[in-house]
Formats: C-alpha cells, sequence, structure tokens
C-alpha cells in the first residue's frame, strides 16, 4: 500500500498543478520534493470544504477545516480521495459579498471553492433559486468572474480578505 | 498526419487540474482521446442537471483549428447523423437567461452550429465592437483554455434555469 502512487491537485504554488507522491511518504516529503514547502506562518490543507452549505446561519461563521498536520502520510491525509492539496496558504480568508446594497460576511478556508461560497451567499441572501439561476460572484475591485472550482486562495494568493458583488452574468445579445 | 503544436498544447490544457477536477467530478468528459484523426474537432461529454426530459450528459463537438491563438466553436452533436444535433433536439433554458442565450438555435449567423457567447469563434464575428464592451471578462486570449469554454458551458446545463431537452 505505502508504495502507491497517489495523484493529487496542488495549490498555491502558481497556477494548479498536477502532482504525485506515494501513499506512505509524508506530506512534508512530498512538498519538500517539489518545492513546494509553507514558510513559517503559512499552512497547507487538503481537500474542499463546504460546511458552509451545511451548516444553519447563526451557526455558521467560519469553516472548520484544520490545517494538514505535514509529519502525516498522503495515506493518513486520505490525498487519493481528497485530490486537491492547498499550500503557502493563510488559515482562513473573509469573503464579504454585496448584494441590493447589504453585505453578508463569512469566514473561508482557503481551500472552499468560489462554487461554495456562491452558494452560500445566496442562501444567506435568500436569493430565490429561479431568479438567480445566472447569478455569479464577481470579485473586486477586478470585477472578474472566478470559475465554480476556482479555490478561494488561488484568486489572491496571501491575502486574508476578499469582496465579491452578487451579480447577474451577463447575457450575450446583439 | 503529425501531432501540431496546436494539439499538443491541448492535450496539455486537458491534462490540467482545471479540466480533470471537472473530469473526477462527472462535470465533464473526454468522449474519445484527442488524435490526429479527428483534429482539429474533438468530443466531449458534459453532464447536465436532471430535468425530467432531457439527457443526462450531451455530446459537444469543438473546433479547435489553430488552439487556441483562435477562439474555439462548438455545439451539440448527433452522433448517429456524424453532424450537429437538429436545433429543435437542443437544450432548452428560461427565456432570457444566459443559458437560453448561449443555446439560441435561431437568430444568428450559425445558429445550431455554434454557441452563442463571446468565446466561440462563429458567435464573435460581427460582434467585435459590441461584445468588447459588454463582455470584458468574456474576451478569448491565449490565456483561455477549451475547459472555460466548457465551463461555461456546463453552468449553463446545470443552474436553475435549465430545463432540459
Amino acid at each position: 500500500m505505502t508504495n502507491d502512487t497517489i495523484e493529487f491537485f496542488l495549490h498555491g504554488k502558481g497556477k494548479p498543478q498536477v502532482q504525485s507522491g506515494l501513499e506512505g511518504e509524508s506530506l512534508r516529503d512530498v512538498l519538500a520534493r517539489i518545492d513546494a514547502l509553507p514558510s513559517d506562518g503559512e499552512l497547507v490543507f487538503v481537500g474542499e470544504p463546504d460546511d458552509a452549505l451545511r451548516n444553519d446561519e447563526g451557526h455558521d461563521e467560519e469553516d472548520a477545516q484544520a490545517p494538514a498536520d505535514l509529519g502525516d502520510t498522503l495515506g493518513v491525509l486520505r490525498v487519493r480521495e481528497l485530490r486537491h492539496v492547498h499550500t503557502r496558504a493563510v488559515r482562513r480568508i473573509e469573503v464579504t459579498v454585496n448584494f441590493n446594497g447589504k453585505h453578508r460576511k463569512r469566514k473561508f478556508s482557503p481551500a472552499t471553492t468560489i462554487a461554495t461560497a456562491l452558494a452560500w451567499a445566496k442562501k444567506r441572501f435568500k436569493v430565490d433559486p429561479a431568479a438567480g439561476a445566472d447569478y455569479v460572484l464577481q470579485l473586486l475591485p477586478e470585477r472578474t468572474v472566478p470559475r465554480p472550482e476556482e479555490h478561494l486562495g488561488d484568486l489572491k494568493p496571501g491575502a486574508t480578505a476578499l469582496e465579491f458583488d452578487l451579480v447577474r452574468e451577463v447575457t450575450p445579445q446583439g | 498526419m503529425a501531432v501540431t503544436s496546436a494539439q499538443r498544447l491541448l492535450e496539455a490544457d486537458l491534462n490540467r487540474p482545471e479540466f480533470r477536477t471537472g473530469v473526477e467530478k462527472c462535470q465533464w468528459a473526454l468522449a474519445e482521446p484527442v488524435s490526429e484523426a479527428s483534429w482539429p474537432f474533438v468530443y466531449t461529454w458534459i453532464t447536465a442537471a436532471s430535468r425530467g426530459k432531457g439527457a443526462a450528459r450531451w455530446l459537444v463537438r469543438w473546433d479547435v483549428a489553430k488552439y487556441n491563438a483562435q477562439r474555439p466553436t462548438g455545439g451539440f452533436w448527433d452522433p448517429e447523423k456524424k453532424d450537429f444535433l437538429a436545433g429543435s433536439a437542443w437544450p432548452k433554458c428560461q427565456a432570457g437567461s444566459v443559458g437560453a442565450a448561449v443555446f439560441k438555435v435561431e437568430g444568428w449567423a450559425a445558429p445550431g452550429k455554434g454557441f452563442y457567447h463571446p468565446y466561440d469563434r462563429l458567435a464573435w464575428a460581427g460582434h467585435e465592437t459590441q461584445w468588447t464592451t459588454a463582455h470584458p471578462q468574456s474576451l478569448w486570449s491565449e490565456q483561455n483554455t477549451l475547459t472555460d469554454f466548457i465551463t461555461i458551458v456546463h453552468w449553463c446545463l446545470n443552474n436553475e434555469a435549465y430545463l432540459g431537452a
């Protein structure tokens, strides 16, 4: 078992990339081999948490995802199943979403996807599912629309806060 | 026929996490391997939300000639007829939605043969000035990959405005 090779998707070192390591290898050794170890104060997360979709308002202020222990093996960390390793990350990113003059905030793991943050925002603003079908998160101040599977921590590496407008995607016309 | 640099570039993009994550989450998949024999056409399945009527996944043929210096173009494909799916069989979305525009099969230059979106080569022609202003975030550049376009189609097939076939 310990010699099985596991492929995973590495975030936090430039563009996301495909990497691999042995199931019995420690995460520290794998990250060192690919020059992706975190510096002091930086963390590593494994997986893509979706706490924000499962928790009720009032009990949902922050993701619970704990940083990975670099001494654990890829097998112990379930990298084969969870697939995404996010290195050189901050502990939490405070996300602010603006909609119709109101604001909602929540602290997300940097390994959370835009899709999860969008679903959370629609839920918090009580957006009607049909009416909100075309809504997307537009990153400020750039006004770019990140892809649903992008990680929050990939948008502005090192940032501890991100702000979005919840807007309707522009319909092609003409 | 030799493998072109465009094909090598596309294959590299399809091996990147952005495409492979979608495959692993059952959002899309290659319908057949990219090959010199098929080039510049590439076939992908794109999964759709369950709507009672409508396919669980849709086959799209992409024309990726001169990838990715040139925009791709794509359309829903009928593998039996080896032609674009009849316009009446294209997926439907709520009127006024982005999906209804992207999948519209009448009222533009290449109905039923391309997606009505700034990423699509056939749709872009004639809309350069208007869409450069209206869609500054959807202007194709060499930083884009086919996965970006697949993501748009997948989103249209899975948000609440999608109605099925």
